[in-house]
């Protein structure tokens, strides 16, 4: 006696397509997030591991310029979020006196009067020397030392100097 | 005789997935690209300024016959002071209106940034846009270049009787924390009434020692 056909074997399965989407949700959600946070100028500073940056309400757009970081130690020339080279340290930042000649951070004001000195060389190649500073102090940095700062780098030509701060959502 | 039913009423189409796949492959590139773009610290910059050399308000050579605001906020240990015209605690008036004021410091040892806000924006309205002169004046940014409107037209702004309508002198003691600073340049820069709009008060300021 002949079996019966098999009611399975031999016939055709319809071709199985992976199932994606659940993953379309989860990718438009990371969209979504990622176009939230874009930035058109990308990021033209970084923060400074280790000092915690004031938080503000300015609108001002950062500039790509000379950036100055104060921690509780030093002065620090800042460079991509790196501390690359030490200036003066918070006890020649700290100390007080009525002479106007120990407003100005020696180690320092030379180092930007060089930065001023080569910018203004540059403008000869087309390049305009702005005379523009980022300055990055911690919070909790007392306002002698940033006054210092201020008046050091103003004395070697950057007139133009801006507080790095953390945007208020 | 009777017409045998059309087959075509009776098909029911497969049920097909939409193929994502081409959606996908331009997903996984704009997921890279923007991760690459995002800002994940949102970092501003606040302007700041040293007083010139000599003192003073006014700045250009043409404003000499100006009247200087000489608008500056003292942070003292126990208050706020705001000063116009020169006028100090001890000589609080000036031509027979008082133009000191001060702040105390809120129950929690504080300053009172909010109320520093209204009281400058007070300052604005009251005294220096009763300033306004007829003409305008073109706007040049920091760097003394002419500002312009989208549509390319030198944008204009209004002139005033004062040489320092935008400046803002602070004095503040030693010890004073950045952060504190920053929340007194940001109480000067700009007021936010009910509605949310934004108008500028005084947002060049001018750093000092308390003396």
């Amino acid at each position: 006696m002949a079996f019966a056909p098999t009611k399975l074997k031999g016939r055709a399965q319809p071709p199985k397509t992976l199932s994606l989407s659940s993953m379309m949700d989860m990718m438009t959600i990371i969209l979504l997030f990622l176009i939230k946070s874009y930035s058109a100028t990308g990021m033209l500073i970084q923060d400074v591991e280790g000092i915690n940056i004031p938080v503000s309400t300015t609108a001002g757009s950062p500039k790509k310029v000379l950036t100055l970081a104060i921690d509780d130690e030093a002065v620090w020339l800042d460079r991509d979020g790196q501390r690359v080279e030490r200036f003066e340290s918070m006890d020649v930042l700290m100390a007080e006196s009525d002479d106007p000649a120990a407003m100005v951070l020696p180690g320092l004001f030379t180092f930007l009067e060089n930065e001023a000195r080569q910018g203004r060389e540059r403008e000869n190649y087309g390049v305009k020397f702005t005379g523009e500073i980022n300055i990055m102090a911690d919070a909790q940095v007392q306002y002698n030392a940033i006054l210092k700062v201020l008046k050091t780098c103003y004395n070697a030509g950057f007139s133009q100097t801006d507080f790095v701060v953390l945007k208020e959502d | 005789m009777a017409f045998k039913p059309s087959l075509k009423r009776k098909f029911i189409p497969p049920d097909e997935d939409v193929n994502v796949t081409p959606i996908m492959n331009l997903v996984v590139v704009l997921i890279p690209l923007l991760l690459a773009t995002a800002e994940w610290v949102k970092l501003g910059l606040i302007e700041s300024k040293m007083p010139p050399a000599g003192g003073g308000g006014g700045e250009l050579t043409e404003q000499v016959e100006k009247k200087a605001l000489s608008l500056i906020v003292s942070l003292e240990e126990e208050q706020i002071a705001v000063s116009l015209f020169g006028a100090t605690a001890a000589n609080p008036e000036v031509d027979g209106s008082v133009y000191y004021r001060t702040i105390p410091l809120l129950p929690t040892g504080e300053y009172d940034y909010a109320v520093l806000n209204t009281l400058l924006h007070d300052v604005r309205l009251d005294v220096v846009e009763q300033g306004v002169l007829a003409e305008q004046i073109p706007n040049l940014d920091r760097f003394g270049n002419p500002v312009y409107n989208p549509d390319g037209t030198p944008q204009l702004i209004n002139d005033y009787i004062y040489s320092d309508v935008y400046n803002v002198r602070i004095s503040a003691p030693n010890h004073l924390p950045f952060q504190s600073l920053i929340s007194v340049l940001d109480a000067c820069r700009v007021y936010k009434d009910e509605d949310g709009h934004l108008s500028y008060l005084f947002p060049v300021p001018f750093m000092g020692k308390l003396s």
